[in-house]
């Protein structure tokens, strides 16, 4: 499996319907999606129906963006309708208001699963830039929380080693949680 | 602010946070949040557990991104040739009739398509068809389609093909050893020089004499034949299959012994054998299958006629099965090889009835797909399967 660690395309290629620069959008959102569908209708295969649907209608319709913000809420938004649904498909008996309910706990509700799902995928593509060697040892240190000893004696590294390679890892990261490396993207207009 | 549009600045500040690795600016970005709300706060509570982050983060990864895109595709290609539903279903049910296909089938209904769950593909490849070789000394006759060979008492050969046409004739003047490989995707039979019918399935090879010996009649297996013996006390007929040795007066039995399948195994349908492996013996009656276990042997009652019925060109599935597991029983009359993805097997997609083995595979795989709710696409040597529903959705 790749995984897209950079949302590396041309929004005018998009616009254009270039065919390449639909499977980058695919590979890029696909996972943080799924994520976000299986939080509302409680299934990992349902939750990848719902996506592929979604994107089904994208690659045939070829909407178009000012920008990549306006796409990411173009899928989100589109993930979450199809999403409802489903479910409505699943519960026929239950009207469909009480699904669709705007009220305002059920707004903050999605947009915590949103930014639950952006934020995990950000994490994920952060980590996954990181050298292997590094990789290992972050995720050790701060994912699984285990002490720098404790992750000495699993890799048969010293302490030192542990401490450059968490330094070189938070340095690489801070890059890419700046913001800058997250979207390469050339804008043409 | 609508719930969809999250500033990036934000993302990346939680993130960064979690990570241990934001600045300044974005912990008082973090913290302004926080203190918008308390569900903001309850979420990052929840989400700063080494536990369920890690929890999370697994999830994410469990997505089979590269096969859906592949899906996808194979979807889009799809909608672009579709027909209309109408000549869809028509064009499958003259597909079936025209295999012949019998089918006390159970279709889903339609609630249970739509709100199915599964959207797990399966995928095979078909590989090309060799030739039946049959195979006397040095000189060996190739058949490219299925053949009916009759070795006579003076061991001439007869070999004829499906329709009754003659194929070839070839004498075999002294005694010795015959070898009949039916490969993949191919079926034959033989009547032996004591008028022992064997059909003979597709994978196997079948090796025995032109002229059998006064004292017994021995020939040796691996795949899968049936068995109708000639009556002959004077002389007992005995398979070698594996492990196993069966001996046998007069009767029907079929014998399954495939290198890639665990041990071998004995389904006697009439009559009586008697079977020996690992210095065992036990005698058998008919309803009865004997197979090798672990270094053993082991008894079981069956209904005949699921082992057998392949000899008469159809398989019976006699209990709703799971489509890959139909897939899996005719992957070797068509040498094809299906591969069921990680995620599952298309587990409640299920068919029932007979399935007549057509000469073209094509037939076989559409009534498949018409019975248990699903669909599928070949693309050349490529097969893929996929539940119906999510054209519904």
């Amino acid at each position: 499996m790749i995984a897209k660690k950079t949302l590396n395309i041309t929004l005018n290629d998009l616009n254009n319907g270039e065919h390449d620069s639909f499977d980058t959008v695919f590979r890029y959102y696909y996972p943080s999606l799924c994520y976000f569908a299986e939080n509302i209708v409680g299934s990992g295969s349902a939750a990848e129906d719902v996506v592929q649907s979604v994107f089904l209608g994208f690659y045939e319709n070829k909407p178009r963006f000012e920008n990549i913000t306006a796409l990411r809420s173009y899928l989100y938004v589109a993930v979450n309708n199809r999403s409802i649904k489903y479910l409505n498909k699943q519960k026929r008996n239950i009207p469909a208001d009480d699904l669709l309910a705007d009220s305002k706990a059920e707004t903050d509700n999605r947009f915590h699963m949103a930014m639950e799902a952006n934020v995990v995928d950000e994490i994920f593509k952060a980590i996954d830039t990181l050298p292997d060697a590094c990789r290992r040892i972050f995720e050790m240190s701060y994912i699984e929380h285990r002490s720098v000893k404790d992750i000495c004696e699993e890799l048969q590294i010293s302490e030192n080693t542990v401490k450059t390679q968490r330094q070189r890892a938070k340095k690489i990261l801070r890059e890419r949680l700046q913001g800058l490396y997250r979207y390469v993207i050339y804008i043409f207009f | 602010m609508e719930w969809h549009n999250i500033p990036d600045s934000l993302i990346d500040a939680v993130s960064a946070s979690l990570l241990g690795t934001a600045n300044e600016s974005k912990k008082g970005e973090l913290n302004e949040w926080l203190a918008e709300n308390d569900s903001n706060r309850l979420f990052y509570d929840n989400i700063k557990k080494p536990e369920v982050l890690a929890g999370m983060l697994a999830r994410l990864s469990s997505y089979d991104t590269e096969s859906a895109l592949i899906l996808i595709k194979s979807r889009l290609e799809s909608k672009r040739r579709r027909r209309s539903l109408f000549r869809k279903a028509a064009a499958t049910a003259a597909a079936c009739i025209a295999a012949g296909i019998f089918l006390l089938f159970s279709l889903p209904s339609f609630s249970e398509l739509e709100t199915s769950e599964d959207s797990r593909i399966i995928t095979g490849t078909s590989h090309p068809v060799e030739d039946i070789n049959f195979i006397s000394g040095s000189r060996s006759v190739a058949i490219a389609r299925n053949a009916d060979i009759v070795i006579g008492e003076r061991g001439n050969v007869t070999i004829t093909g499906s329709e009754n046409e003659d194929i070839a004739t070839i004498d075999v003047a002294e005694a010795q050893e015959l070898r009949l490989v039916v490969p993949r995707g191919r079926r034959s039979s033989i009547v032996l020089p004591d008028g022992t019918k064997v059909s003979i399935n597709a994978g196997t090879t079948l090796k025995f004499p032109s002229k059998f010996a006064k004292n017994e009649r021995r020939i040796q297996v691996e795949g899968e034949i049936f068995v109708d013996a000639a009556h002959d006390p004077s002389r007992p007929f005995f398979v070698e299959a594996g492990d196993m040795t069966i001996k046998v007066l007069g009767t029907q039995f079929n014998v399954s012994c495939y290198a890639e399948e665990a041990g071998s195994s004995v389904v006697l349908v009439d009559g009586s054998v008697e079977v020996s492996a690992f210095e065992e013996r036990r005698t058998m009656e008919p309803g009865q299958m004997c197979r090798t276990d672990n270094g053993k042997l082991s008894m079981q009652k069956i209904d005949t006629e699921e082992y057998v019925s392949w000899k008469d060109g159809y398989i019976l599935l006699p209990r709703k099965m799971p489509v890959s597991e139909v897939l899996t029983k005719i992957e070797r009359y068509y040498n094809v090889n299906f591969s069921c993805s990680d995620r599952g097997t298309l587990a409640d997609r299920t068919c029932w009835g007979k399935l007549m083995l057509a000469e073209d595979m094509e037939n076989i795989l559409k009534a498949i797909c018409l019975i248990s709710g699903t669909t599928y696409e070949r693309d050349g040597d490529a097969i893929l399967i996929k539940a119906d529903s999510v054209s519904n959705l």
